[in-house]
């Protein structure tokens, strides 16, 4: 090896290593970024933001801009990548077992807005539907009664045998104070044991936010097979 | 050494006429670079003040900036709200601009033929019937980082350059809006890059996270670095092969003196698309970037705004007739 080639070969050296340090320093960023899956307490599964059309018509209308996760003034609409933990629906709740085999499987990491209610709730400030330039969210004016007539992101179910009322553990009543339309979507019986009313329940998810137990006594079903549309139109 | 020899090369001479447009060129495309950071950390102060979140301003360096800046305003909404979205769905006051591709990719998964939706393309549309690819050149954030990919190559002194054909971006266009209508989803956002850029930034600035659109356009820069040059950009992108289409007959075209030029080729050199200027066969793949015209030492090589060849053009967008004999030097083999 004379002088030049050794000088070539320094220089060669010199720039694989200073690419090697620029790669693993970037590495260890990346993955700071990429590993932050969403954990869900089981039996939790995301829902559509307020307005959203039904499921297929929605993947098919959506343009994956996320202007609705701009200006969602609660912060709830989220983008996720995957989701760690989420099972199908409550298998306890009355109905549920059935619904599970309607619910088609939910392709994430497309973009496309979903709420994670047991992080952030929806307060039903209706800005997405108004932002989106597709309508896919369909604008619904901010009023109590249009919601309430408008809005289905899902219905909660109540797991009875973890809520703390129903396992007679305690008093809690944390989702009655947090409902928008409490005592009309949750009653209180007179033990203090809630109930959902599913033709009330507009899905904000806020009762499952507030839910004190780490593995959720409330869930909210989201209404993404085609035919849920016309059991809640009941 | 070094040092010295980048100070010469600096102060060499103030740009002349094609210099001085690369530098409006670089300008525009690291103002939508700044913007797509700009946007979503205004977003997110504006959500996070609306909740009167003091801590949460607080505790992050870029919201606490933001926050610096505005709460002395009569109106700090009208700067946090001011602008919205990406340059997928750009959102200024009531104004909504949105890629063509994004109108494509909806009517072809939804299937609808008119909607409110499709106006928002309307200027972008107009722009390109004129100017051609301009948007690519111009604005495209991702062009940006494929270009600092290309200088990263050259660095490396990276040779290997596959190359495909040309027509095949506009058989990715046709193949997605295939698979849109069959699928009933859009498929194009998926893959575009400027799209993947505003919305991984947003997601980072937003959720600390990123999304499976990250891996995917870090997977085109390693391939632009070692495998092919520009290959997104010269062979794959949808909307790249939109924006050809739409400027087929553009008015601003590349014009070669043929009594200046000495063919010396440094303008198909210097070419970020592998054209060929010198020949006149740019055809519609040319984004108008100018590097060619700044490359060029004998100021053969300008642009004219005119009507486009009269003899028509073939499937690239090149002369079919007439212009390419007048002018000097073979096509690039």
């Amino acid at each position: 090896m004379n002088r030049r080639q050794f000088l070539s070969w320094l220089r060669r050296l010199a720039k694989t290593a200073a690419a090697g340090v620029v790669g693993l320093a970037g590495s260890r960023w990346l993955r700071a970024g990429f590993l932050g899956a969403e954990a869900a307490p089981p039996a939790q599964r995301p829902i559509r933001p307020p307005g959203a059309l039904p499921e297929a018509r929605f993947r098919a209308a959506c343009t994956r801009c996320l202007l609705c996760g701009e200006v969602c003034s609660a912060m709830c609409i989220a983008f996720p990548s995957r989701i760690e933990g989420s099972q199908p629906p409550l298998r306890r709740a009355p109905g549920a077992m059935e619904r599970q085999e309607l619910a088609p499987p939910v392709w994430r990491g497309d973009d496309t807005p979903y709420i994670l209610p047991w992080k952030r709730a929806c307060n039903l400030c209706m800005r997405c539907g108004e932002v989106c330039p597709t309508g896919a969210l369909r604008p619904i004016a901010v009023d109590r009664q249009t919601i309430a007539r408008e809005v289905r992101m899902g219905v909660a179910l109540i797991d009875r045998k973890v809520c703390l009322p129903w396992t007679r553990t305690s008093w809690c009543g944390a989702c009655l104070t947090a409902c928008p339309y409490r005592q009309r979507a949750i009653t209180v019986d007179h033990q203090g044991r809630p109930t959902v009313h599913p033709e009330h329940c507009v899905g904000c998810g806020l009762c499952v936010e507030v839910c004190p137990l780490r593995y959720k006594a409330i869930a909210v079903d989201p209404p993404f097979a085609p035919d849920r549309g016309a059991v809640r139109a009941e | 050494m070094i040092l010295r020899g980048w100070l010469s090369r600096r102060r060499r001479r103030w740009p002349g006429g094609a210099r001085k447009v690369q530098v409006l060129r670089r300008t525009l495309q690291l103002l939508v670079l700044a913007l797509l950071f700009a946007i979503p950390t205004l977003s997110l102060y504006d959500n996070l003040r609306n909740q009167r979140d003091e801590v949460g301003i607080q505790s992050r360096w870029d919201t606490r900036l933001v926050h610096r800046l505005v709460a002395d305003l009569e109106e700090p909404k009208a700067l946090t709200q001011a602008v919205r979205g990406s340059v997928w769905t750009f959102k200024a006051g009531e104004l909504v601009i949105s890629d063509p591709l994004a109108v494509v990719d909806f009517v072809a998964a939804s299937r609808v033929p008119w909607d409110r939706f499709l106006i928002t393309a309307l200027l972008p549309v107009l722009l390109s019937l004129l100017l051609g690819r301009v948007f690519c050149g111009w604005l495209c954030p991702a062009d940006l980082l494929f270009e600092l990919a290309g200088k990263a190559r050259n660095w490396a002194g990276i040779k290997t350059d596959v190359t495909f054909s040309r027509g095949t971006k506009t058989a990715v266009l046709a193949a997605g809006v295939v698979a849109a209508v069959i699928l009933g989803n859009q498929v194009f956002a998926e893959i575009y890059p400027p799209r993947i850029v505003g919305a991984e930034l947003y997601l980072w600035i937003t959720f600390g996270t990123f999304g499976a659109g990250a891996w995917f356009f870090l997977a085109l820069i390693a391939f632009e670095i070692f495998v092919s040059r520009r290959f997104w950009c010269r062979y794959v992108c949808p909307g790249g092969a939109l924006y050809a289409l739409l400027g087929r007959y553009r008015l601003l075209r590349l014009e070669v003196d043929p009594v200046a030029c000495t063919e010396c080729r440094l303008c198909n050199v210097s070419c970020e698309l592998g054209l060929d200027p010198m020949g006149g066969r740019f055809g519609q793949d040319c984004n108008n970037c100018g590097l060619c015209v700044r490359a060029c030492g004998h100021d053969a090589l300008n642009w004219r705004l005119g009507l486009p060849p009269s003899g028509g053009v073939d499937r690239l967008g090149h002369p079919e007739s007439g212009v390419a004999a007048a002018t000097p030097g073979e096509p690039a083999p």
